[in-house]
């Protein structure tokens, strides 16, 4: 059962920027307790439009997590839709300004993982990892983006939906250790536990693909 | 730069480093998307918004987007108030009339101390409690989603799309609920159980009294006192299912699926006097409209797709490809449209269904089909609904494989979408200047 990670009696919480190489902080950060005064005004009144207004303001961030999440080659519209529409039925039970945010992200990762529950009994693979699907759809400038996106979006899909989730918004989005295991539900030892697994298995897969990593440091090298 | 330095640089790679690339890759796929298809999106969840009858609907309505009345009624929003105050009064009078001894209860429910309109009800993160005005209770476990119908004074029909509830059914002597889950139904008269479907198996763990259960093949079981129930296919079943769906070979109903529809019918005539026909007969565009897109599915695979295809309406074919669309079954999808234009040829729906043919082809990454089928869908005549979109779809297929064909598509959809929301898309591709 989902809950808020509630620290045990004499038990140190793990730190939330650890020690070990593995886990190491993400530099670009961000929390995703940002505020939304006015959005979270707008929802406690009931005034008219708020649903639209809340789709504006988290739709680039809503479908960019699928994407994190399943790689391009995912149809997100169906997902997209559902998380937007548990929002809209639920929203009224936020209770803070700061909170507005991470309830829309964690409405997202429980459909992700609903999701990707459903396709891990059902044996469903990804359709299109290997990037067939996406061919005819417009394509990037970059070829070589192009196919580094698929490319790290397939080692993704090889984790399990609870690591996939954590490693997501810990080492992809960047959010603090805190808020990935509030967001999810999960103690913070669990998350932690779960960000070093699946870093092993991302860093490995990664490292025994010499183009992906090559261009991941240059493109990487960029970004600084 | 040497082999050995390049190892040596490879296995700096941190999780971190790697992170934000996938992240700027990530962000830009999603961004370039988001921005193709966010007013598309929005329309699309406030017709699903609408055509669920939630209560969202009021609150979604004042504002109509992108040029479109989404809820043409909201607009109307003071005669619908004035109207609701009328019946309300109405009621209150032949309520004030009836003898006290005759008046009925009046049976309804609660979710967390708040009266809902709102035919589907989800748990997030937290539990959710019903609580029923005969004293009964579900607790819908977190990430469940769970429809509620009221049946008479003592009758409720709760369907459990996915997850878990834990209920408690205060006995009367006409108490008649039913909990469905996929294909089984579980019957309560007074009892205490959790029930937890995942999609593909259902289990009723009891706690008091006893239940009865029905499912396909005949299936009836029977729990009670703390006994568990678990009955479901293995997942390999289930995929065959899916599969088979989607194929040729499951075009005639199986005998489990020819004894699945009898058995519904004639296991307990008795005890299923109380169920409501609107139920029974539960047309397929009202299970649309409530979501229930597999139990489209499969009513159409249990009459045979073939004969459903061949013997249905044009507004069930309609909406058996739009349910098949929705639960991702697009070669079903594709074959109702084709029937739907075949047999109907001269309705509106016919004319939709090849804009939805072109979208179903382009989402299966089949570009030649659904450039193909927006210019049928444009060729057409007149100006339909989907002009805009089927306009939109050809100039994102066109614009790498045929610049100037792309072109020529921008400037119609400039010429009458001039604010549209594929307007940016438009004026890049035709050289327009943006506004």
């Amino acid at each position: 059962m989902a809950g808020r990670p509630i620290p045990a009696k004499g038990i140190c919480l793990v730190p939330v920027r650890p020690a070990d190489a593995n886990d190491e902080a993400p530099r670009s950060s961000s929390s995703v307790q940002g505020n939304h005064e006015a959005l979270f005004a707008e929802i406690r009144q009931g005034t008219s439009g708020w649903q639209q207004h809340a789709f504006t303001e988290f739709h680039g961030l809503v479908r960019g997590l699928i994407v994190k999440c399943f790689g391009p080659a995912f149809e997100a519209e169906e997902l997209v839709d559902d998380v937007f529409l548990r929002f809209f039925e639920s929203a009224k039970r936020i209770r803070s300004a700061d909170r507005v945010q991470s309830y829309i992200v964690s409405i997202t990762m429980n459909c992700v993982r609903s999701e990707l529950r459903q396709r891990k009994r059902a044996a469903l693979t990804s359709a299109g990892a290997d990037g067939t699907e996406i061919q005819d759809r417009p394509s990037r400038d970059d070829p070589k983006a192009k196919a580094a996106l698929i490319q790290l979006g397939a080692v993704i899909n090889e984790l399990d939906p609870e690591e996939r989730a954590v490693f997501v918004l810990r080492t992809v989005q960047g959010m603090p250790l805190v808020e990935v295991a509030e967001v999810l539900g999960i103690s913070l030892s669990t998350a932690h536990r779960r960000v070093r697994r699946a870093t092993e298995v991302v860093m490995k897969r990664v490292q025994r693909n010499a183009l992906l990593c090559d261009y991941v440091l240059e493109r990487g090298g960029k970004l600084r | 730069m040497t082999p050995r330095q390049r190892d040596e640089k490879r296995a700096q790679l941190s999780s971190a480093h790697l992170g934000r690339v996938y992240r700027s890759l990530a962000d830009e796929h999603a961004e370039r998307t988001a921005r193709l298809r966010e007013q598309e999106t929005w329309q699309r969840i406030s017709a699903k918004a609408s055509r669920s009858n939630w209560s969202l609907l009021e609150r979604l309505a004042p504002k109509p987007a992108y040029g479109g009345t989404l809820f043409p009624a909201a607009i109307h929003r003071g005669w619908w108030a004035a109207l609701a105050a009328a019946v309300a009064l109405g009621v209150a009078l032949l309520w004030l009339g009836v003898p006290e001894q005759n008046r009925a209860p009046g049976f309804s429910f609660e979710v967390d101390g708040q009266s809902v309109s709102s035919r589907w009800i989800h748990a997030e993160n937290d539990d959710v409690s019903l609580r029923f005005s005969d004293g009964s209770a579900v607790q819908l476990r977190p990430q469940s989603a769970v429809s509620v119908a009221l049946e008479g004074e003592h009758g409720a029909r709760l369907r459990l799309s996915e997850g878990s509830l834990t209920a408690q059914v205060v006995h009367a002597d006409a108490t008649d609920w039913r909990f469905t889950a996929g294909p089984y139904e579980v019957r309560v008269t007074g009892t205490a159980f959790d029930l937890t479907w995942d999609g593909v198996q259902l289990q009723v763990q009891m706690h008091e009294g006893s239940v009865e259960v029905t499912g396909p093949n005949r299936g009836r079981w029977t729990a009670s006192g703390t006994e568990l129930l678990e009955l479901g296919r293995q997942p390999e079943a289930r995929l065959a299912e899916k599969d088979d769906l989607s194929s040729e070979t499951l075009e005639q109903p199986s005998a489990e699926d020819e004894h699945f529809g009898s058995a519904r019918e004639g296991t307990d005539q008795t005890a299923r006097r109380g169920r409501t026909r609107a139920q029974a007969v539960k047309s397929w565009a009202e299970m649309l409209a409530a979501g229930e897109f597999t139990d489209i599915l499969r009513d159409a695979q249990r009459q045979g797709v073939d004969h459903s295809l061949a013997s249905r309406s044009a507004s069930e074919l309609s909406a058996l490809a739009q349910a098949a669309r929705y639960a991702k079954q697009p070669a079903v999808s594709e074959r109702a449209w084709a029937a739907l234009q075949q047999r109907y040829p001269s309705t509106a729906m016919a004319k939709e269904a090849a804009f939805f043919l072109g979208r179903v082809a382009e989402q299966r990454g089949q570009a030649a089909a659904a450039q193909r089928q927006y210019r049928a869908y444009l060729n057409d005549g007149k100006s339909g609904q989907y002009t805009g979109e089927a306009l939109g779809g050809l100039m994102r297929l066109l614009r790498t494989a045929d610049p100037s064909a792309a072109e020529a598509y921008a400037r119609r959809y400039l010429k009458s979408f001039p604010t549209g929301p594929y307007a940016r898309l438009a004026r890049e591709l035709s050289g327009a200047p943006s506004r």
